[in-house]
């Protein structure tokens, strides 16, 4: 079963981090990922730039709408995400459960969403 | 500390479930550098899982469930060693100094020296000296956090049958006094070429398994891709470490397209390649380039055969296929892990890229090749070559014979099936 674990976050309380902070959080990320990958679950995953960078798309009236970031009116966004494999739903919770950001506090999150297989 | 009323005893038992499998091979693997037995390490690994569940159901689950089984683990084990210290009656002034580095050994380790006593276990789990059902079962109870019931489903054996399998292999290990430490740089290829052996046969059980039967069959390819994944990060600098996790994750990228709607199987070169999965393809293709990257001194056997498995991921439609490399890298694996079913692909690949009279040329010596004897797809490759040259009564003699030879009625069908055609393009 593949699970996606998207990182959510408030950009807001992430710039208010000490570089300190911001270290130790770069660093309980990357023994994150070591752990991921010497569990043999990591198919891949990355981190995202920062929501002032997207634009989001949608239709209105048959034309193309733009809007850019940052998306002020909502106050969570995506930082990143992560894509594992593992054999249960409850392997995929542990796993979610132990990424930095399910770890921080309000001011961050971790959504686990089970990948849908297409029949094909 | 979660309150206990708000896990019931079910929602433990699954969360510890979880757990076990992230955590247990750790746990044996740092527990069997301790007490020098994986045997010993096994058991107190599940004591430690045992008395974790009965704690958490009265306490509820910590906030770092994989720490605490971890350190129940390692009190049972320096409870172990006190006891057997005592026993032995080692001098008083001994033991006090014996107690310093142990209670050093048991400091948290840290993530390189798991690492390391992962690595080790595995190598002990696949040592030369046990059988290979031995090396298998050892590995995926210990390292693939199987239990006994599972291994036994998907092996189709009773389960007394791996327990025993299992048993003796730890009994070897003893008796052998195989020492529980990381070979030698001399012996490391030779060692590491035991442990592919291993994850790949795991591989292959789940992949030949058709889809539709039990699924824990399938489910041994996840269970060989992870072994992969791990020792490809404790070895990271091994060319064929990299290329066999490589070729098992080209091959799952097919698993979905090779059965057709009614269970039969599809060849390689008749599947959809739309239904290949992208994701895997895509890794393979970089665990490829990555092993090509690391060769010392030629490339290794899973090298050629991932290499073989990446022409045919690469080429969208099979007809885009670049079938003379793909017949240079068979000769070259010819050349290395020499096999008659590595020369009959050999001939598949060089009738595709240089005509069907180059591919019959290769085919026709290992009509006596003994080991093929009872092999359908030699007749039914030297079939297909033949027909391809016109020579359609030669075509369905050996097609029929390959149908005689075939080991399901499914794949008798097909082989008859191509009799007929053969017989009608030969009225023609």
């Amino acid at each position: 079963m593949r699970y996606l674990v998207l990182v959510g976050h408030d950009e807001k309380g992430g710039k208010a981090l000490s570089p300190e902070q911001h270290q130790a959080l770069f660093a309980a990320y990357q023994k994150y990922e070591a752990d991921l990958k010497q569990a043999g679950v990591l198919l891949g995953g990355e981190p995202l730039k920062g929501s002032d960078q997207g634009v989001r798309i949608s239709s209105q009236g048959g034309k193309r709408k733009l809007l850019d970031g940052p998306f002020s009116e909502s106050k969570e966004i995506i930082g990143g995400y992560f894509v594992l494999e593992v054999k249960s739903r409850d392997e995929a919770v542990e796993w979610a459960a132990r990424c930095p950001a399910a770890q921080l506090g309000v001011w961050s999150y971790v959504e686990l969403r089970e990948i849908q297989e297409i029949p094909r | 500390m979660s309150a206990p009323d708000t896990h019931s005893a079910d929602q433990v038992g699954r969360v510890a479930g979880a757990i076990w499998r992230i955590e247990s091979a750790k746990l044996i693997a740092v527990l069997a550098r301790l007490l020098r037995s994986v045997d010993l390490a096994e058991e107190l690994a599940q004591d430690a899982f045992v008395e974790a569940l009965e704690s958490w159901r009265k306490n509820g689950i910590p906030n770092n469930p994989g720490g605490w089984l971890m350190t129940a683990g390692r009190h049972r084990a320096l409870d172990a060693l006190r006891h057997t210290r005592r026993v032995e009656r080692k001098h008083e002034q001994i033991e006090r100094e014996q107690q310093g580095s142990l209670t050093a050994d048991f400091d948290e380790a840290s993530d390189g020296v798991i690492a390391d006593d992962l690595l080790r276990l595995m190598f002990v789990a696949c040592h030369p000296v046990l059988s290979q059902e031995g090396r298998v079962a050892l590995t995926l109870r210990l390292l693939g956090g199987l239990t006994t019931v599972e291994i036994g489903r998907a092996f189709l054996v009773p389960e007394a049958t791996v327990a025993q399998r299992i048993t003796r292999a730890k009994r070897l290990l003893a008796e052998k006094e195989i020492a529980y430490e990381l070979p030698q740089p001399a012996d490391l290829r030779a060692r590491l070429e035991s442990v592919l052996e291993v994850i790949y046969l795991v591989f292959n059980e789940g992949y030949l398994a058709s889809a539709g039967d039990d699924w824990i069959r399938p489910a041994l390819c996840e269970d060989a891709l992870r072994l992969g994944r791990t020792l490809s990060q404790l070895v990271p600098t091994e060319s064929e470490v990299h290329a066999l996790l490589s070729l098992m994750e080209i091959q799952a990228s097919r698993a979905h397209a090779r059965t057709g709607p009614n269970g039969e199987a599809v060849l390689l070169l008749d599947q959809d390649r739309s239904r290949w999965d992208t994701l895997l393809v895509r890794r393979g293709l970089e665990g490829l380039k990555h092993a090509e990257s690391l060769i010392q001194r030629g490339p290794g056997p899973y090298l050629l055969q991932a290499a073989i498995a990446g022409c045919h991921a690469r080429a969208a439609e099979s007809r885009d296929t670049d079938w003379p490399r793909i017949a240079a890298l068979y000769a070259a694996l010819m050349h290395i892990a020499p096999s008659p079913v590595v020369e009959l692909n050999r001939a598949v690949a060089a009738g595709m890229a240089f005509g069907p009279a180059i591919g019959l040329a290769i085919v026709d010596p290992l009509l006596d090749d003994p080991d093929l004897s009872d092999y359908p797809f030699l007749p039914s490759v030297r079939a297909d070559l033949l027909a391809k040259l016109g020579r359609f009564a030669e075509a369905k003699t050996a097609v029929e014979r390959a149908a005689a030879l075939a080991r399901n009625a499914r794949e008798r069908a097909l082989f008859l099936q191509r009799a007929a055609e053969y017989e009608r393009s030969g009225e023609r």
